[in-house]
């Protein structure tokens, strides 16, 4: 396992914040998603049914249901699946899956070549900046992971090339980091989920 | 994270089809084979715990199963 520091802001103060970035998921995360984001998770989707929000509605979170311990699980001893974690005051603020083999690039110019695919990315529920919410602790984890994921692509001799389907609450998210997006396909996600990528000339502007 | 380090003697058709991929990806040697045993590993995983693996031919919806050996 490998440690490297990064920052991320501190939304009460608006300093940045020293934070520690691991090249894995680890039990202690799994236990952070396990006891600290779902009890979290809990108390805000409480909130949103008294106030009126349902599971069908535009506000319930649509990562609610994901379960770390699982996706993490799945992927053990696979060459081809890793994950990094943000550590802030001894707490994890956010988790990445990543699959590094199976996908190929979409977008013309870079069309079937590898690149590297971010199966899930979450950050803790104390994070989130939603209605009904309290203000967020941290800001800018988001933003870690996908840089992380865009120096894997590099690492790997993918020139930066990431993919992704995201969730819809997400598509904003993603589009502010420069991926395209490429829209839904009815024989992925049901349809639901768009997909998005990013380029080498795009990275570099991320980066 | 500690290396090792193997040699690994081709045909010469092996190794025509090796360029042609890193070519065609985009890869370097050792990237490409570093994908291959990736998605080798994957698939062999996938199917030890009861998948299967096939081709699907895009006009006639077409099954053809894939048999790891």
């Amino acid at each position: 396992m490998t440690s490297y520091s990064v920052f991320i802001i501190d939304a009460s103060l608006r300093q940045p914040v020293e934070a520690e970035l691991l090249d894995t998921i680890g039990e202690r995360q799994l236990l952070d998603w396990q006891f600290q984001w779902r009890r979290t998770l809990e108390t805000y989707l409480r909130r949103l049914a008294e106030n009126g929000v349902t599971r069908q509605g535009l506000n319930w979170p649509q990562s609610w249901h994901w379960d770390w311990r699982a996706k993490v699980d799945e992927v053990r001893g696979l060459l081809g699946h890793t994950g990094y974690s943000v550590i802030c005051r001894d707490v994890t603020q956010g988790m990445m899956r990543l699959d590094l083999a199976s996908r190929t690039a979409r977008l013309d110019e870079q069309a079937g070549k590898p690149l590297v695919y971010i199966d899930y990315l979450e950050i803790a529920p104390w994070n989130w900046h939603e209605s009904y919410a309290d203000p967020p602790l941290y800001r800018g984890i988001g933003q870690v992971l996908i840089r992380t994921a865009i120096q894997r692509s590099f690492d790997e001799g993918f020139h930066g090339r990431v993919g992704l389907h995201s969730l819809p609450q997400a598509v904003t998210f993603y589009e502010h980091c420069g991926f395209t997006n490429l829209g839904t396909n009815p024989n992925e996600y049901r349809g639901l989920l768009p997909y998005f990528e990013i380029t080498t000339e795009h990275t570099r502007t991320f980066l | 994270m500690s290396k090792k380090t193997m040699t690994l003697n081709l045909t010469e058709a092996e190794m025509s089809a090796l360029e042609a991929l890193c070519a065609k990806k985009d890869l370097s040697k050792i990237g490409l084979m570093r994908q291959a045993l990736r998605l080798y590993q994957m698939i062999d995983t996938r199917v030890e715990r009861g998948g299967k693996l096939y081709f699907e031919d895009d006009q006639t919806r077409e099954k053809s199963e894939i048999m790891m050996l």
